[in-house]
């Protein structure tokens, strides 16, 4: 099944614990890249399938699939 | 309660304060009343720092003693009474206010920079509104016009002056006449006037950049783009580190746009080729690889960027990246918890408000992360201060409204070897030049972070004719 990367935000109440909450994700299936404390935030990616898993995790705030963002390419005069 | 009144006298062995300068009044008008619209009375500003020698600074320069307002509990600006004192300081404020003849004030003056004295000028009459002294007063209101006096009951020259009439009319004839022949309504102040870019771009002419006594010294500045060229000759010297959030890339910049969005909020005061073009010239720079060197990246990367120059005390993180955004789309909760809590932390997170509109016909909504209410979205402009025709507007409501606006037309900034500089135009170029402003702010006053600094830089944005939807509070202005 493939993965989909997404980032997961943790509510204010729970700032404190973002290591736990990352150790409950990663019990739920998910691959955990990155953990930013000051952010309350988790990256990495999980099957999809697992996601209803993660949303029942307490204290996860919100959980959004990435994004991509970009600029022009370097030859376009608008940037 | 005692009174904290200081009324030492100059100290003995210092020199008696130095005669008045010469002035335009006649000898012996110290009886003369007060130009109109004023008490008699002065304001002294202090600048921030030199509140605390401020009493001793007003008695050593003039003799002044000096009273505090925390002894005039129910007030002292009504009565005027400053308990025998000559004047009166609000600390919490910074400013003095003296009731000492103009002749005594003036010594202040003309006092060295030293003394911490910003300003001295005389205290001005205010008025509740509608209530001001010459205007028609005993006029009842029009019906249904609140405001408007109602003239259909009187001859209107017995109650309302001629003058008044008369200038009314002429003003309004003025106004037909513009507006009939095509041509546009006086816009006092808002309307550039720009040198060439011989020494100065125009962008950084725009917004003051050139007057400004600040460099962002030791402020460091977060640009999350896709990298830096490091050995641009121009940047020789500078604090610069860096880091890559792309998997297999280095953060040496294979694309250009990194390297000219630095050059706008950090470039030097004098380049290897003029004209100047960065703002923050004393930064510390920050450059983290957060888009690859085709231009893309994930929020993943980003988010890992904003968390190191949040490790590394950033004050500013400029970020001219974006995603498009539908109409009625709603901001990302993942990045507004992201902004929120970087807020606290001090570091204030600028975005572009994106490239997506054709205007006029087509304007689309400020982009992703732009758009979140805790993130500054940026417009771009261009030399006439008009809208630029590619700026995203603020289409969505709850934080997808453009916040400020930078110059985003023909900007030349530096671009990676062998090119060495180049123009292009962007939201991504409007946005360094905000984020370069933003650490002037930050280094003039240690309180401004965080959203103080937001507050600071909208606060200060010269107001434009462009509706706020296209550039918020205005075009960025440097402290």
């Amino acid at each position: 099944m493939p993965k989909i990367r997404l980032s997961l935000s943790v509510g204010d109440e729970h700032l404190a614990d973002l290591a736990g909450i990352a150790g409950a994700a990663r019990k739920a299936g998910m691959d955990v890249e990155h953990q930013h404390a000051s952010l309350g935030i988790v990256t990495g990616s999980i099957e999809a399938g697992k996601l209803d898993a993660l949303r029942r995790i307490p204290g996860v705030a919100a959980i959004e699939e990435e994004r991509q963002v970009g600029v022009a390419p370097p030859g376009s005069d608008l940037q | 309660m005692a009174k904290r009144t200081q009324r030492r006298p100059a100290k003995r062995d210092e020199p008696p304060p130095p005669p008045p300068p010469p002035s335009g009044r006649p000898p012996g008008d110290e009886g003369m009343p007060p130009p109109p619209g004023t008490t008699g009375r002065y304001l002294v500003l202090f600048e921030r720092g030199a509140t605390a020698k401020a009493p001793d600074t007003l008695n050593r320069l003039a003799g002044l003693s000096v009273a505090s307002s925390a002894d005039f509990a129910g007030g002292i600006a009504a009565s005027g009474d400053m308990g025998g004192a000559d004047a009166v300081m609000f600390q919490d404020l910074g400013i003095c206010v003296t009731a000492a003849p103009p002749e005594q004030t003036r010594l202040l003056g003309v006092a060295a920079a030293e003394t911490g004295i910003l300003a001295v000028e005389p205290e001005r009459i205010v008025y509740v509104s509608g209530s001001e002294p010459g205007g028609a007063p005993g006029l009842p209101e029009m019906p249904g016009f609140p405001g408007l006096p109602d003239l259909g009951h009187a001859s209107a020259g017995s109650v309302l002056p001629l003058d008044y009439l008369r200038g009314y009319r002429d003003a309004v004839n003025a106004l037909y006449e513009k507006l009939s022949t095509g041509a546009e309504v006086a816009d006092a102040g808002m309307t550039p006037s720009l040198a060439s870019e011989v020494e100065i771009t125009w962008g950084l002419q725009a917004t003051r950049v050139p007057a400004s006594q600040f460099t962002g010294k030791s402020i460091r500045v977060a640009v999350l783009d896709t990298g830096m060229d490091v050995g641009h000759p121009d940047f020789v010297g500078r604090v610069i580190k860096t880091a890559s959030f792309v998997t297999g890339e280095p953060v040496q910049d294979g694309h250009g746009h990194g390297t000219h969005c630095i050059g706008t909020s950090c470039g030097p005061k004098r380049p290897q080729t003029m004209p100047r073009y960065g703002v923050a010239c004393e930064a510390e720079i920050y450059a983290g690889k957060v888009l690859s060197n085709s231009g893309s990246g994930g929020d993943g990367g980003i988010l890992a960027g904003i968390q190191w120059a949040i490790d590394n005390k950033c004050v500013v993180v400029s970020m001219s990246l974006g995603g498009p955004v539908q109409p009625g789309q709603s901001f990302s909760q993942v990045f507004e918890h992201a902004a929120r809590r970087a807020l606290l932390a001090g570091t204030l997170i600028i975005a572009a408000a994106g490239n997506d509109s054709r205007r006029p016909q087509t304007i689309r909504p400020v982009s992703h992360p732009a758009n979140c209410p805790s993130i500054m979205a940026v417009a771009a402009v261009d030399r006439n201060f008009g809208t630029a025709s590619f700026s995203n507007g603020g289409l969505n409501p709850q934080g997808g409204q453009v916040d400020i606006a930078g110059p985003g037309v023909s900007i030349r900034s530096s671009w990676p070897r062998p090119a060495l500089y180049r123009a292009i135009d962007g939201t991504s170029m409007a946005t360094p030049h905000v984020a370069g402003i933003a650490a002037l702010y930050a280094e003039s006053d240690a309180s401004f972070r965080g959203r103080v600094l937001m507050s600071m830089l909208t606060q200060y944005a010269r107001r434009l004719s462009a509706s706020a939807r296209d550039v918020g509070a205005g075009l960025v202005q440097a402290i």
